[in-house]
């Protein structure tokens, strides 16, 4: 298999979805049925994967309301009320567990940021990112959250595992 | 037994430490590190009997962590616990001397098939 975009795994999206919300939540997820915009404050996380062959950047983004990545992370971290770093990490690192299982399905060359999560008060952080898009709608804790994968973006401000640093285009 | 659970993210590391005890293996002293290169220095000081390690860490890779052990003959077993598990990686994870690799999301389950033979005493 040599998927050549993220076309290829968009039938496997929101299986992966659920199926990631369940563990790091311990409660019961389902696919969204209808795309309801996640309402501020909000938390989100993203992510480049690098395709050397292409020298293109897919960007994943997870976005989650603030309520649910508090009780994620209180729950992943076994505390009532997590710190904002905590709330962070957690995000984080949910994403990148998308982001780990998107890349597998895109290709063995393929190279994985770390993640990159913040909180956001109000208005939504505007994806540096063009062409196409891959969303996936989970719900868990009666609330959505929100995948995205976009075939090609900017990874400026990310960083990679090691020390390999990229720079913007 | 002493293990030492590398990973950059402190929840991802909570959320080992706890389903190791919810896989069966409770008891064991458990230390951290935040990434391959304090997992280095912690495996100098601390003589963990196993190492359960991330893949992507700043600082140093879990791979690269792989590497400098078997480097200098260090045979201790060494799984990875990763979201990235492509046949790719886990042909580069075993050539490189891992004992195994769970991928991110896991069960209980999936740490006492990868474990189970070397917590086994």
């Amino acid at each position: 298999m040599n998927p050549t975009g993220t076309a290829e795994v968009a039938p496997d999206l929101e299986e992966m979805l659920v199926e990631v919300l369940e563990a790091v939540s311990g409660e019961p997820a389902m696919v969204a049925a209808e795309r309801d915009a996640v309402e501020c404050p909000h938390a989100m996380a993203r992510l480049a994967i690098h395709d050397p062959e292409r020298d293109r950047y897919s960007i994943v983004e997870v976005w989650l309301v603030a309520s649910i990545a508090r009780a994620l992370a209180s729950w992943m971290l076994s505390v009532p009320h997590p710190a904002r770093e905590d709330v962070l990490d957690t995000v984080g690192e949910l994403a990148n567990i998308l982001a780990g299982n998107v890349k597998t399905m895109l290709g063995r060359s393929h190279q994985l940021s770390l993640p990159e999560a913040r909180l956001v008060d109000r208005g939504r952080v505007e994806p540096q990112a063009t062409g196409a898009c891959r969303t996936a709608l989970g719900e868990v804790l009666g609330q959505v959250v929100e995948l995205v994968v976009y075939d090609d973006g900017d990874p400026s401000g990310l960083r990679w595992p090691g020390e390999i640093e990229v720079t913007r285009r | 037994m002493r293990i030492l659970v590398a990973d950059d993210s402190k929840a991802m590391r909570m959320i080992v430490i706890r389903t190791l005890r919810q896989a069966g293996f409770s008891g064991h002293t458990i230390v951290e590190a935040e990434n391959g290169r304090r997992a280095l220095e912690m495996v100098d000081g601390d003589r963990p009997d196993l190492v359960l390690s991330d893949w992507n860490m700043p600082e140093m890779t879990g791979i690269e962590l792989l590497k400098a052990l078997r480097g200098r003959g260090d045979r201790i077993p060494f799984v990875f616990v990763t979201s990235e598990s492509s046949p790719e990686m886990r042909e580069m994870a075993e050539q490189s001397g891992a004992t195994g690799l769970i991928s991110k999301p896991f069960t209980p389950e999936a740490f006492q098939g990868a474990l189970d033979e070397v917590m086994t005493p």
